[in-house]
C-alpha cells in the first residue's frame, strides 16, 4: 500500500514524533507507516484522515489500483 | 535525532536496539520479567526433575515412562502450557499491553512467539541428545538448566530488535 503522509506531514511541518503524540502513536509506527513498512489498521488510518481532514483514500492508495 | 535521518545500521546501533525500550516510561523493566520469569520456572523445573531422577524417582513422571521420553521433557511442556496459558492471559489484559500501539504489539507479539519457538526447539534438540547419547550428558545438563534462561532472553530481544529495525529502517 503506498500513502502520502510524509507530504502531508512535512507540509504541515510536523516532525514524525509531533504527528505520532497526535495519532497516540509511537514515532517508530509514523515512520513504518511512511516507508510502506506497515499498514496502519481501519481505525488508526480513519485516525490519520481525521487529522489531515482528508479522505483515506486521499492519503492511502492500493498498488495495485494504482496500475 | 532528526526524525527522517536514516538510522545507522553499524554493530554498535544493533546492539542498542536489542536493548532499547520503545517506550521506556511503561514497558522496558515489564519486558525483562517477561523474558526471564517463564525460563526461570522452565529452567528451575528441568534441573529440579533432573535431581528427582538422579536420586531415583522416575516413578515421579510416569507420563515420561509411557511415552519413551526424558521426564524432563514432560514436566517442561507441562509447566510451558501453563506458562502460555498464564502469560498469554496476563500479558494481553495487564496496563502495559494497552499502552503500546498496534506496531509495538505486533513486534511483541513476532519477538516473543520467536523467543519461545527457539528457546523449546534448542530446549527439545537438548533433551533428546541427552536422552539418545547418554555421553552427552554432562554437557546437555548444563544446557536445561540456567542458560537456557540466557536463550529465552536472548532470542527475545535479538528477535524484538530485528522486527524493530526492520520496521524503523
Amino acid at each position: 500500500m503506498k500513502n502520502h503522509l510524509k507530504e502531508l506531514r512535512a507540509e504541515r511541518g510536523w516532525s514524525q514524533n509531533a504527528l505520532g503524540e497526535i495519532l497516540g502513536v509511537s514515532r517508530q509506527s509514523v515512520n513504518a507507516i511512511e516507508t510502506g513498512r506497515y499498514d496502519p489498521s481501519l481505525p488508526l488510518a480513519f485516525k490519520i484522515a481525521r487529522v489531515f481532514d482528508l479522505k483515506i483514500e486521499d492519503i492511502f492508495s492500493d498498488d495495485e489500483g494504482e496500475g | 535525532m532528526d526524525d527522517d535521518q536514516t538510522e545507522r545500521r553499524g554493530f554498535l546501533s544493533f546492539l542498542i536496539q536489542i536493548i532499547r525500550p520503545t517506550r521506556a516510561d511503561c514497558w522496558s523493566l515489564w519486558s525483562i520479567f517477561a523474558a526471564v520469569i517463564p525460563t526461570f520456572v522452565i529452567g528451575l523445573g528441568s534441573s529440579l526433575t533432573e535431581q528427582a531422577v538422579e536420586r531415583g524417582f522416575e516413578g515421579a513422571v510416569p507420563l515420561a515412562g509411557w511415552l519413551g521420553v526424558h521426564p524432563a521433557l514432560v514436566i517442561g511442556v507441562f509447566v510451558l502450557t501453563i506458562l502460555a496459558i498464564l502469560g498469554g492471559y496476563g500479558w494481553l489484559y495487564t496496563g502495559w499491553y494497552r499502552r503500546l500501539d498496534e506496531l509495538e504489539r505486533m513486534i511483541e507479539f513476532k519477538a516473543l512467539g520467536t523467543g519461545m519457538i527457539v528457546s523449546v526447539i534448542l530446549w527439545v534438540i537438548s533433551v533428546s541428545l541427552t536422552t539418545w547419547f547418554p555421553l552427552m550428558e554432562p554437557f546437555v545438563d548444563t544446557l536445561i538448566g540456567a542458560p537456557l534462561l540466557v536463550v529465552w532472553c536472548a532470542s527475545y530481544m535479538i528477535a524484538r530488535a530485528c522486527f524493530r529495525r526492520y520496521h524503523d529502517a
